[in-house]
C-alpha cells in the first residue's frame, strides 16, 4: 500500500533547485496511478516561508525542518533530517533530485532507514506496489530496470529527466514543522567551516547547451572562442579529459565516463575525437554537433550534424551565425 | 591513525559492453578489470595521510572475489599495510556493500578516516561513501579535489555545481575522492616483492540488498551521424538545421 511520496526539495540561494521541482513532477506522475499524497520535505535554516510555496510546484502538503544547524549543506545534517521526515510522513517512496547534494543526502538517508536506494534514475513507474526505476550504468553504456525489496524505497532522479509542471502560483498547502529528534551537534562536525565560494558559473550538468572542447583546440587560449559561442547560446563550456589532464581546463568541466554525464538539448563538440569514454558522458544529448578536421573521427558517428573543418575558422563563424539567428527570432 | 580504503574493481573504461545471458548483468567473459579510477585517488590520499601522521596504518577492503588479489597486492605494494577481500554470495547493491564494509570496519575496531572513490564507474551510484558514514555514524565529505590533513583535523576542497567549496572538520570522517585530488604513485619492483609478505586475507560476509536489477539492455542506438559539409561553408546550413529541423534554437 502506498502511504505517500516524499520529495526532498533542495534549497540553494533561497530558492528550490530546478531539479527538485522536476523531482516533484516525477512524484506527481507516480502518484497519479499509485495514489497517495505528494509531500514536500524542506530542510534548512530560514526556509519556512519558502516551504510554504511548495504547493505552487505540485506538493499536496509540506514538512519542514527549519534549524540553524541546517544552514550548510552537510550530508549528515540534511541526511538525518530527511530520514526523520521520511519516518514522520510514513511515505513509501522518497525522491530527491539527482544533484550532487541530493545524491549524497538521499544515500545517507536510505542507509539510516535501511531502505533500498536507486540512484540517478531517468524514469520511474510502478507495477502494482512495486517501484520500477530506469537507470543507466557504465556511464550510459547499458540501461537497467531496478526495483527495491524494502518497504521504503529511496530514489534520486537525474536532472532534466522530467519536465517541471507549470506552477500554480499562490496555491497554499499545509505546512507542518518538525523538530529534530537527533543530536544536532553531530551534524555540525563538518558543517562548522564549510565556506562556499562558488564562482557562480553555469555547470555543464545543468546547462541546456554545452560547448565542449578537446585537444584539437591546440592550447588553453583556444577555448576563448568556445566561451564566446557558449555565451551567445547561454550555455556552459565542457572539455575532454585530454585537455583537463593537460591542465587547460578545470576538472569540473570534464565530460565523460570519469567526468560528468550530460544530456543537454544541444552539445557542440569542437576538436574532440570522440573516444568511447567521452561518448559515454554525452551520447544521450538531444542534438550533437561536431566540428573536427578529420572526417574519420569517431565523434561523427554520433553527431546529428557534422562539420569537417578547422575549429579556428568554424567556431567563430558559428558564433556569428547563431548571434544573428537568435537576434532575428 | 587508522585509515581504511574501500576499493572496487570495474571493467576497463574502454570495454564494449555486452549483456550477459541472465539479462541482468554484463557478460564478464573477456572483460579486463581494473581498480576503479576514483579509488586510485582514494588509496593515494590514504597513503599520504599515513606517511604524514606517524604510527598510522592503512587497511584496504574490497567486497568481491578471490580475483581481487592482484589489485590488492598492488595496493599493498603502494603502501597499504593490510588487505581483506570480503566475499558474499548473491547479487549485492550499494546498501549491502556498505553494510559489509561497515561491519568489517566496526569489527576491526572502527576507523579515523575512511576513503572511498566518489563513484564506481561500473554502477555510477556514488552511494557507498555516504551510506558508510550513516552506518558508522560519522560525518562525510564527498568528491574531494584537495585535502590537507594532520592529527588535529583536515581541510578539504570539493566540487559543487558551478564552483568549489572548502570544508573543515575533524576525524573520524568518511571521504570520497574525485579526479584531481592527487597523482597516484606507481609501485616499484622492490615494493611489489615486499608486498608479498603483507597480510592479505579473505573472509565471508553476508548482507541483504535493498534493490535488485530486473533487466539490463543496451541503450537505443543514436541515428547515424550526418556530415553536413566542410569548413565555414557548412555553418549556415547547420544553424538552419538546428533551427528548422532539430528545433533546438
Ligand atoms: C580510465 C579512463 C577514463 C577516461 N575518461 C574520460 C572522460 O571522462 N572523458 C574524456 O573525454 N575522455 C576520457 N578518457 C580519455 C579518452 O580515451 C581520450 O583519450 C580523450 O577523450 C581524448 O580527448 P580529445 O578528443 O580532446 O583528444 P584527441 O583524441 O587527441 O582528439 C583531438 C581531435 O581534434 C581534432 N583536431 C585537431 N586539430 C583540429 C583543428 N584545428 N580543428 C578541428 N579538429 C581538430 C583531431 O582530428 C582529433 O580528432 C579516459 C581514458 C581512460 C583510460
Ligand atoms: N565492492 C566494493 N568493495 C569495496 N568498496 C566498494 C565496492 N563498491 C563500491 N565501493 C566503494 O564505494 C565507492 C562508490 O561506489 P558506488 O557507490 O558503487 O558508486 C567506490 O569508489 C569504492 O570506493
Amino acid at each position: 500500500m502506498n502511504h505517500g511520496i516524499l520529495v526532498w526539495l533542495e534549497v540553494r540561494d533561497g530558492v528550490f533547485r530546478k531539479a527538485s521541482i522536476e523531482a516533484l513532477a516525477a512524484a506527481r506522475s507516480l502518484a497519479t496511478t499509485l495514489g497517495g499524497d505528494v509531500i514536500g520535505a524542506v530542510t534548512g535554516s530560514g526556509v519556512s516561508d519558502l516551504a510554504a510555496t511548495a504547493g505552487t510546484f505540485g506538493a499536496d502538503r509540506v514538512l519542514v525542518m527549519d534549524q540553524g544547524f541546517l544552514a550548510k549543506p552537510t550530508i549528515e545534517g540534511h541526511g538525518r533530517a530527511l530520514a526523520q521526515l521520511s519516518t514522520h510522513s510514513n511515505a513509501s517512496v522518497i525522491i530527491a533530485a539527482g544533484t550532487l547534494n541530493g545524491r549524497d543526502v538521499a544515500a545517507y538517508a536510505a542507509a539510516r532507514l535501511g531502505a533500498g536506494y536507486i540512484a540517478d534514475c531517468t524514469a520511474l513507474r510502478h507495477e502494482g506496489a512495486r517501484l520500477l526505476a530506469t537507470r543507466p550504468v557504465f556511464a550510459g553504456k547499458a540501461i537497467t530496470t531496478v526495483t527495491t525489496t524494502t518497504s521504503i524505497s529511496v530514489v534520486t532522479v537525474r536532472p532534466k529527466s522530467y519536465d517541471a509542471m507549470p506552477p500554480s502560483p499562490g496555491k497554499t498547502v499545509s505546512v507542518e514543522t518538525v523538530s529534530p529528534a537527533f543530536d544536532a551537534a553531530l551534524a555540525r562536525a563538518v558543517a562548522e567551516a564549510i565556506v562556499g565560494n562558488a564562482t557562480g558559473t553555469l555547470d555543464v550538468s545543468e546547462a541546456d547547451v554545452v560547448v565542449s572542447g578537446g585537444r584539437g583546440l591546440g592550447s588553453p587560449e583556444g577555448f576563448k572562442p568556445l566561451e564566446e559561442l557558449a555565451a551567445v547560446l547561454g550555455g556552459a563550456v565542457g572539455a575532454s579529459r585530454a585537455v583537463v589532464d593537460a591542465g587547460w581546463r578545470d576538472h569540473a568541466a570534464q565530460i565523460g565516463q570519469t567526468g560528468k554525464t550530460v544530456a543537454p538539448s544541444l552539445y557542440i563538440a569542437c576538436g574532440i575525437s570522440g573516444a568511447i569514454q567521452h561518448l559515454a558522458g554525452m551520447r544521450t544529448s538531444r542534438v550533437i554537433v561536431a566540428i573536427n578536421r578529420d572526417p574519420e573521427a569517431p565523434i561523427f558517428k554520433v553527431a546529428t550534424y557534422g562539420i569537417v573543418g578547422d575549429v579556428t575558422d568554424v567556431v567563430p563563424a558559428l558564433t556569428k551565425a547563431f548571434r544573428s539567428a537568435l537576434a532575428s527570432r | 591513525m587508522k585509515i581504511i580504503v574501500c576499493l572496487c574493481r570495474v571493467p576497463d573504461t574502454a570495454t564494449r559492453i555486452v549483456i550477459g545471458a541472465s539479462q541482468t548483468t554484463i557478460e564478464t567473459q573477456g572483460v579486463q578489470y581494473i581498480i576503479n579510477p576514483f579509488d586510485e585517488f582514494a588509496l593515494e590520499e590514504a597513503i599520504r595521510l599515513k606517511e604524514k601522521i606517524p604510527g598510522s596504518t592503512v587497511m584496504v577492503l574490497t567486497v568481491g572475489k578471490e580475483d581481487a588479489q592482484k589489485d590488492l597486492k598492488t595496493a599493498l605494494a603502494k603502501g597499504a599495510d593490510e588487505a581483506i577481500i570480503i566475499k558474499a554470495d548473491g547479487p549485492l547493491d550499494s546498501l549491502a556493500i556498505a553494510r559489509l564494509l561497515a561491519d568489517t570496519i566496526t569489527a576491526a575496531g572502527g576507523a579515523d578516516a575512511v576513503w572511498c572513490g566518489k563513484q564506481s564507474v561500473e554502477d555510477d551510484a556514488a552511494a557507498v561513501g555516504p551510506m558508510l558514514a550513516a552506518m558508522l555514524d560519522i560525518p562525510c565529505v564527498t568528491r574531494l579535489i584537495g585535502f590537507e590533513g594532520d592529527a588535529a583535523g583536515f581541510t578539504a576542497t570539493r566540487e559543487v555545481e558551478g564552483g568549489r567549496e572548502s570544508a573543515k572538520g575533524s576525524f573520524p570522517c568518511v571521504f570520497t575522492a574525485d579526479k584531481g585530488l592527487n597523482k597516484p604513485r606507481q609501485a616499484g619492483l622492490k615494493e611489489i616483492m615486499a608486498a608479498g609478505k603483507k597480510p592479505l586475507r579473505t573472509q565471508a560476509g553476508s548482507a541483504q540488498p535493498g534493490s535488485n536489477v530486473l533487466q539490463m539492455v543496451l541503450p537505443a542506438d543514436r541515428a547515424a551521424g550526418r556530415i553536413v559539409g566542410e569548413g565555414v561553408a557548412a555553418v549556415a546550413p547547420v544553424v538552419d538545421l538546428l533551427r528548422n529541423e532539430a528545433k533546438v534554437i
